[in-house]
């Protein structure tokens, strides 16, 4: 009987081994002493600025333009919604190279839209709004998707309640659908801000690689590798550290899906 | 306990096929190239050339093949200094082809590489889309018209065009390299990526090596030359890796692509001649 | 009276049409009726959650909503309206506490003193004191249900609707809650419009009782009215009229106040009603009104009439109440439903199969039109 707990049991701490692994070994290689002066590489500065800026940029953009129609897609239904919703996941399991094909083909300068825009003198691609852009399109799917799922969770007796209690449907949406919504909505904001911040292929195809324009952090990071592995060593360091406080602040803060967000 | 010893099973195949997985991809990195550990056949080389090397050598690898029945020609395109980066984490090749000497050099130097040779050169030339929205007719408008892509500069061809663009500082003023650095809009991981950003309209120039536009996307683009005096000139280096095994067969590939016929292939993709050692 | 409420809508969903016209003063009106009726369906169109495809709904002057010929459209949104709405569950809002819950629909410009002072009023109505702080998920059924009740009652609506508040509660509890909105109607003088299927609530609570069926109103009046004057055979079977026969009318006394009617199996003295003798009728009587007569009781007058020997078939005790079913003789199923007091029953020990004398007084015995 013992070997049949010993062997998921020797299973589950491969499968640690194999995640923590690669992890740690990022830290191992990296030279302490010249952290600092590293740290404050042009290259490394100006990526963490940029990925700092663009992601926190492209989650708002997010939440403030997904959050209605998160809330539509919960509380209506019209003919053609799962082909919409579905559509909207695109993204999810589009490969980064076809989403970065896919917005060239839209926003580039020959692109449907971007030959619009042409018009009016304005050029996406190559620009800190294109790094944007690519973050948005590959990430607000992770907002969407927990976003309407939060919203649909809401009693629609409670709403209907607050608007005989003598609230307007806008009231009604801040006062009770919104703060029932919220731990869903903080969750999808997260996981949007985390995709946003990994984003790399639709980035280096749609926006280039520019540092201090369009140059990310997983940018950087790839180009350092080839001329500066200490830069990148450090720099992917960060990304795990940050990753890994916003992940766990995440768990404590809105425990969310577990069904009582009011504890 | 049916399902149970089933489950047991499972995890221990699991298991054996990480473990498997661990030790032989202790190098990490490229999976296309994975397949290659272990179960190399005999007659199986392995490439690592310049990105700018792939469609001449792609028809050289052809013709190997083809004098050489039983062998395959396996290739790793990339730019130069990620396939440096890779053989020195270890990762199998047998030949290593160069767009830049520095590269080649640094694992010379860690004594990766058997003696390497020079086998061809390249030039550069500006690009622009076919029908050119900047206007750009000449080497001088780069400093004052449209976007320019560049590959970065730690790309060979990313440190070529600059090296031209100081040489054109000559005709057109000091201030000229760093009037046209204003003008660029990205720095491109390799030289593919510098033509199809001008192929696909999205920037209005960039430089890549002459040999580049024989590619699919030459009826998308115009070319525009250097003036021959600022022009640069890349010669390739290529070596065998050492302690290939398939060293034999490496030198036989490495000696096609010297022989007249070799040249004659690299010159319909227009590659320019070298004289050994120089 | 002066109207409260004054209803005339009609909708169609699908293969439903509801049609209905009432009007309420300062009063409970009970809406009785299966569910499907349309009874839930009429209280949102008061509230505003539902639109009627035509008609109005005028609530003290204030127009609800008006779709008639010739006519301006009016269809105030629900936080126009003014009503209290509670639902058979409770939905209070799980992210606030009872007393935040309690004032949510405060008026944007309350007085914070008046603010306090209603909350208090309302804690103290309605038993909660104590509880201010609870969320929701720590209140029992019941503690949330006279919340969401304090909640609807906070911003003194004008009209309050009650949509089977009780239904999910145990029994003990729905009697006091059953007080409380006693308690509320008294204190507060709120008219209400109450839904429910329950006859007992529906007396106890109802000044005038509407009752329902199949989207249309079948009969509105006092509850006396409807429970003991049934308008038709429908809401006889509905207001629980156990005991329902056709018969024809032999002759109408008017001086005597009798109209006798031969019944299939018996006839029966009934109180005077003008009608020609042959006239097919329908009558009945309530199965709490069928006398047990006593061997050897000397009979009163009003019990004379309408005294027959029967057989006991079959007995079901309940709670406070035997339900006795009694057979004519020469039958072959039950002819009579006799509800009997637990203590009476008790007494007199009655078992199947026995022979006992029965009354079916005649103040009792309603004509039921058509």
């Amino acid at each position: 009987m013992k070997r049949l707990t010993f062997l998921p049991a020797l299973a589950g701490l491969v499968f640690i081994l194999y995640i923590v692994l690669p992890v740690v070994s990022i830290f191992l290689n990296i030279n302490w002493s010249r952290f600092g002066t590293t740290v404050r590489l042009p290259v490394v500065l100006q990526a963490l600025q940029l990925s700092g800026l663009t992601t926190l940029v492209a989650t708002a953009v997010t939440i403030l333009l997904g959050t209605p129609l998160a809330y539509f897609l919960a509380r209506r239904s019209f003919p053609g919604r799962e082909v919409l919703d579905t559509l909207l996941d695109l993204p999810l399991v589009l490969p980064p190279a076809v989403a970065g094909v896919a917005l060239l083909m839209a926003f580039g300068r020959r692109g449907l839209m971007g030959s619009l825009l042409a018009g009016w003198g304005i050029s996406l691609p190559f620009t800190t709004v294109a790094v944007i852009l690519a973050q948005v399109f590959v990430g607000a799917p992770f907002f969407l998707k927990t976003a309407r799922n939060g919203f649909a969770a809401v009693d629609t007796s409670l709403e209907a309640i607050s608007l005989t209690l003598g609230k307007t449907p806008r009231q009604t949406f801040f006062r009770v659908t919104l703060p029932l919504a919220f731990p869903a909505l903080f969750n999808g904001a997260i996981m949007t801000w985390a995709r946003a911040l990994g984003e790399f292929g639709a980035t280096i195809m749609f926006a280039g690689n520019m540092p201090g324009i369009t140059q990310t952090l997983p940018l950087a990071i790839y180009m350092a590798m080839d001329s500066n592995l200490e830069a990148a060593l450090v720099m992917a360091a960060l990304m795990v550290l940050v990753s890994f406080a916003v992940l766990l602040a995440v768990k404590k803060v809105a425990p969310g899906g577990d069904g009582h967000p009011f504890p | 306990m049916k399902l149970r010893r089933a489950s047991i099973l499972i995890a221990s195949t699991l298991i054996a096929a990480l473990a498997l997985a661990g030790c032989r991809q202790a190098g990490a990195g490229q999976p296309q190239l994975d397949q290659n550990r272990g179960q190399q056949p005999e007659g199986q080389l392995v490439v690592f050339a310049a990105a700018s090397l792939t469609d001449a050598f792609g028809e050289i690898g052809r013709a190997f093949e083809e004098s050489h029945p039983g062998v395959t020609v396996k290739f790793n395109f990339g730019g130069s200094q990620q396939l440096r980066t890779q053989i020195e984490q270890g990762m199998s090749a047998d030949i290593f082809a160069s767009a830049d000497q520095k590269y080649m050099q640094e694992l010379v130097d860690k004594g990766l590489m058997e003696q390497p040779r020079d086998f061809t050169a390249n030039t550069l030339t500006i690009i622009v889309p076919k029908n050119n929205p900047a206007g750009i007719q000449s080497a001088a408008d780069l400093a004052n018209k449209g976007k320019l892509v560049l590959a970065a500069p730690d790309v060979p061809i990313g440190k070529y065009s600059r090296r031209a663009l100081e040489n054109l500082a000559a005709l057109y003023g000091p201030d000229f390299p760093k009037q046209v650095e204003k003008r660029v809009v990205s720095q491109e991981t390799n030289v593919r990526q510098v033509v199809a950003k001008v192929a696909l309209g999205e920037a209005d120039a960039g430089i890549v090596y002459v040999t580049d536009i024989s590619s699919s996307y030459r009826d998308k683009l115009a070319t525009i030359p250097f003036p021959p005096e600022a022009n640069v000139r890349a010669t390739y280096p290529i070596a065998v890796v050492k302690g290939s095994k398939q060293a034999g067969l490496a030198r036989e590939l490495v000696n096609l692509i010297l022989s007249p016929e070799g040249q004659k292939i690299l010159a319909k993709y227009g590659f320019l001649p070298v004289k050994e050692g120089s | 009276m002066t109207a409260i409420l004054s209803l005339n809508v009609h909708k169609t969903r699908g293969d439903f049409y509801l049609q209905v016209a009432l009007t309420m003063g300062e009063e409970v009106l009970v809406i009785l009726g299966p569910s499907g009726a349309g009874k839930s369906t009429i209280l949102n169109m008061i509230a505003g959650l539902v639109t009627p495809d035509g008609g109005s709904i005028i609530c003290r002057d204030k127009v609800f909503f008006r779709q008639e010929r010739g006519q301006k459209r009016v269809n105030l949104p629900p936080y126009r309206r003014g009503t209290g709405y509670c639902l058979q569950h409770p939905g209070l809002f799980p992210h606030l506490d009872v007393s935040h819950n309690i004032t949510y629909g405060a008026p944007a410009g309350l007085d914070p003193g008046e603010r306090r002072a209603r909350l208090q009023e309302l804690l103290a109505l309605l038993r909660l004191q104590g509880l201010e702080h609870r969320r929701p998920r720590e209140l029992s059924g019941g503690q949330q249900q006279r919340v969401a009740l304090a909640r609807a009652l906070f911003s003194r609506p004008q009209l309050l609707l009650l949509d089977e508040p009780f239904a999910a509660l145990d029994n003990l509890i729905r009697a006091r809650l059953r007080y409380d909105l006693l308690n509320v109607r008294r204190s507060l003088r709120v008219p209400m419009i109450l839904v429910t299927h329950d006859l007992e609530e529906a007396y106890m609570l109802g000044d005038r009782i509407a009752v329902m069926d199949n989207g249309r109103l079948l009969q509105i009046g006092s509850r006396e009215e409807v429970f003991y004057h049934p308008a038709d055979r429908r809401v006889a079977r509905f207001v629980g009229f156990r005991n329902i026969w056709t018969g024809r009318v032999l002759a109408a006394d008017r001086e005597g106040d009798t109209l006798r009617v031969a019944g299939e199996k018996f006839q029966a003295q009934l109180p005077y009603a003008p009608l020609e003798p042959g006239r097919q009728v329908v009558f009945g009587i309530r199965p709490e009104d069928v006398m047990l007569i006593r061997p050897g009781r000397i009979l009163g007058r009003p019990v004379r009439e309408n005294v027959f020997q029967v057989e006991v078939t079959a007995i079901v005790p309940e709670v406070h109440t035997c339900r006795v079913f009694l057979r004519l003789a020469q039958s072959t199923a039950y002819d009579i439903e006799m509800l009997l007091p637990r203590h009476v029953y008790q007494r007199e020990k009655i078992t199947p199969g026995d022979r006992i004398m029965v009354s079916l007084k005649k103040e009792a015995l309603h004509l039921l039109p058509g």
